[in-house]
């Protein structure tokens, strides 16, 4: 190993790392310490928060739900057009959220694709929680299906084998033996995702609105508040931050193994 | 028959072309050099991969015919199955895992559970029922991987090298502890080995795979006997001794005296190595304290090795250098004393 860095490596790394760490100073050093606790307190703020964890939640058991059979299709079965699938089930990590949510409108708004049987069915998606919901699963579901993929492949096959000439049938195996050896590969996955449902704006603004109490996440509040009170904006930004660095705890040893 | 086996298949990298039956009951140990195919014939006999062209049937029943489409799941074939590491669920305790297949069979949880306590109360492990497999032992381990595999009285027990991953000391203990278990389990069974000690104290029939093919299939008597090939020669081709061990020698069936060195009690088999046999035209003087008369009956050549089969009190194999074979005339027959160094003898208890 080197121990003293090139200098054209040591002062660009610098840069960076300054480059990423001043808009978390800024933040701290501006907020209204004070007032912080009154801030996140009001009414607006509460109802902000209770939403987010609502519906990042909800997103992240849906995500899970269609993300893990997902997951393990793409890891076991192998069949044509599986790396069209896959690349479809890691778009939206690349994609334009703004974009996502134009493509829900399309799919699932009243005009889209679903919009007549969804009509017909009763159910009603944009400017709806439940949109602020579909619009977060979409953008965050492929952290669980890519963390899952990942974990079925460095799985060793043997243990499902033995539970398969013990008897016991495939879902059966897929219950009692993958699943429980996922659950560090899933719960990671999941927690990325929820994360990121949790920040989620762009597609949550197109698709679902921004309609106080129904569709309106921390991160919409925090960019509507950001005119009218400063002060609320940030108070929500650190309580972000500090979700943000409590999933990155939890997760150090999956994300950068020693 | 409970398994009658015609076995094609390319899958896991070896070309398998393999015809063998199993009788109820017997234990045929399968052994072949590495890359011979010995467990990708295993596996596919357990269904654990397909076969190109074949048939597998198991007490009887056809479970797998590629002509006849027939293909029955893994999960419904009775066949029991230990891997090579065990493949113990490590999420699970050691009651949870030997209960898994009653479970998976629809047995009540209660009675699972009743059930897979005895059999780890068998083998020793009663008290470590709620340990999770990471505490265990490579020894304990194979033992709990049996007792898991056996609970469901599977038609026919499959074991893929056993005892590869234990240490030399663990695997005396591991051996005996599996024939205990096979003979228990009375049912039929193949045990993939490399080893010819296991081979042939846990076999009653050995199988020979090599290249794929089955190069030969008898009692290991016998294939010693007659190795068809250099590897079977060097595999099983070993003096095989039964006998009772009183401290520093062994009585053998025949009543002859087999000088050990390192003591032992009771029933033995003791094995030495064809080379570690000298032979000579003339007694032989000086340290060996085993030696006996008898006739070079057959002379083998296998390349530059020469193996002699000695008759007489004490029937056994030499392997001598082609050189010393035509010094010592061994073709022109006639009497030979054969002796054999205490040191060159290993002893197993059986």
């Amino acid at each position: 190993m080197t121990r003293r860095p090139p200098l054209a490596l040591a002062v660009p790394a610098g840069l960076g790392v300054m480059f990423l760490a001043l808009p978390l100073v800024g933040l701290v050093q501006r907020a209204p310490w004070a007032a912080v606790g009154h801030q996140l307190a009001s009414h607006e703020v509460r109802q902000a928060l209770r939403l987010s964890l609502v519906t990042s939640l909800a997103a992240t058991a849906l995500a899970v739900v269609l993300g893990v059979p997902l997951a393990w299709v793409l890891a076991r079965v192998s069949f044509r057009g599986r790396a069209l699938v896959r690349a479809l089930a890691l778009l939206p990590i690349v994609l334009p959220p703004v974009v996502g949510g134009v493509a829900l409108l399309l799919a699932f708004g009243r005009r889209g694709l679903l919009g007549g049987w969804l009509a017909a069915l009763g159910v009603r998606l944009p400017f709806t929680t439940a949109g602020a919901v579909v619009a977060e699963t979409f953008v965050a579901m492929p952290f669980v299906v890519l963390a899952t993929e990942a974990g079925l492949r460095s799985l060793d096959p043997r243990y499902e084998e033995a539970a398969a000439t013990l008897g016991a049938r495939p879902w059966s195996v897929f219950r009692r033996v993958t699943l429980p050896l996922l659950a560090p590969s899933l719960g990671a996955g999941a927690a990325l995702c929820w994360a990121r449902a949790l920040g989620e704006f762009g597609a949550t603004i197109t698709f679902a609105g921004n309609l106080p109490g129904r569709t309106q996440t921390m991160p919409l509040a925090v960019y509507v508040a950001l005119e009218s009170q400063p002060d609320g904006a940030i108070a929500l930004s650190l309580l972000l931050v500090a979700v943000s660095v409590v999933v990155l705890v939890l997760l150090r040893r999956r994300l950068f193994p020693a | 028959m409970t398994l009658v086996a015609d076995v094609q298949t390319g899958a896991g990298g070896f070309s398998v072309d393999a015809a063998f039956a199993v009788g109820a009951g017997e234990t045929v140990a399968l052994v072949g050099p590495n890359g011979a195919g010995k467990t990708t014939l295993l596996r596919a006999v357990a269904g654990l991969s397909t076969l190109d062209d074949g048939r597998v049937v198991v007490g009887g029943r056809v479970v797998e015919d590629r002509r006849a489409g027939i293909r029955v799941p893994v999960e419904d074939r009775a066949i029991g199955f230990v891997f090579q590491d065990h493949a113990l669920f490590p999420h699970l305790s050691l009651l949870d895992n030997v209960a898994f297949g009653l479970r998976a069979r629809g047995v009540g949880r209660a009675e699972a559970a009743a059930r897979a306590r005895r059999r780890l109360d068998r083998v020793g492990l009663a008290d470590r029922a709620s340990d999770r497999p990471a505490r265990l032992s490579g020894g304990e381990a194979q033992r709990v991987a049996v007792a898991r595999a056996v609970a469901v009285e599977p038609t026919l027990l499959l074991l893929d090298e056993p005892f590869a991953s234990l240490d030399v000391r663990a695997r005396a203990e591991a051996r005996h502890h599996l024939r205990d278990e096979l003979s228990v389990f009375g049912g039929t069974a193949v045990v993939v080995t490399h080893d010819p000690v296991e081979a042939m104290t846990l076999a009653s029939r050995l199988l020979v795979l090599e290249e794929g093919r089955v190069v030969q299939d008898g009692t290991p008597a016998a294939i010693s006997e007659r190795p068809r090939s250099a590897y079977v020669a060097e595999l099983v081709g070993v003096n095989l001794f039964r006998g009772r061990a009183h401290g520093d020698h062994v009585i053998l069936l025949s009543g002859a005296h087999l000088v050990i060195a390192d003591a032992g009690h009771g029933d033995v088999l003791a094995v030495a190595h064809p080379r570690a046999v000298a032979l000579h035209r003339h007694p032989p003087e000086g340290t060996p304290r085993n030696v006996w008369a008898g006739v070079a009956d057959r002379v083998e050549h296998l390349g530059e090795r020469v193996r002699v089969r000695v008759g007489g009190a004490v029937p056994l194999v030499a392997e001598v250098t082609a050189a010393s074979a035509r010094e010592l005339r061994l073709a022109d027959g006639g009497e030979v004393w054969a002796s054999l160094k205490a040191t060159e003898v290993t002893v197993f208890p059986v």
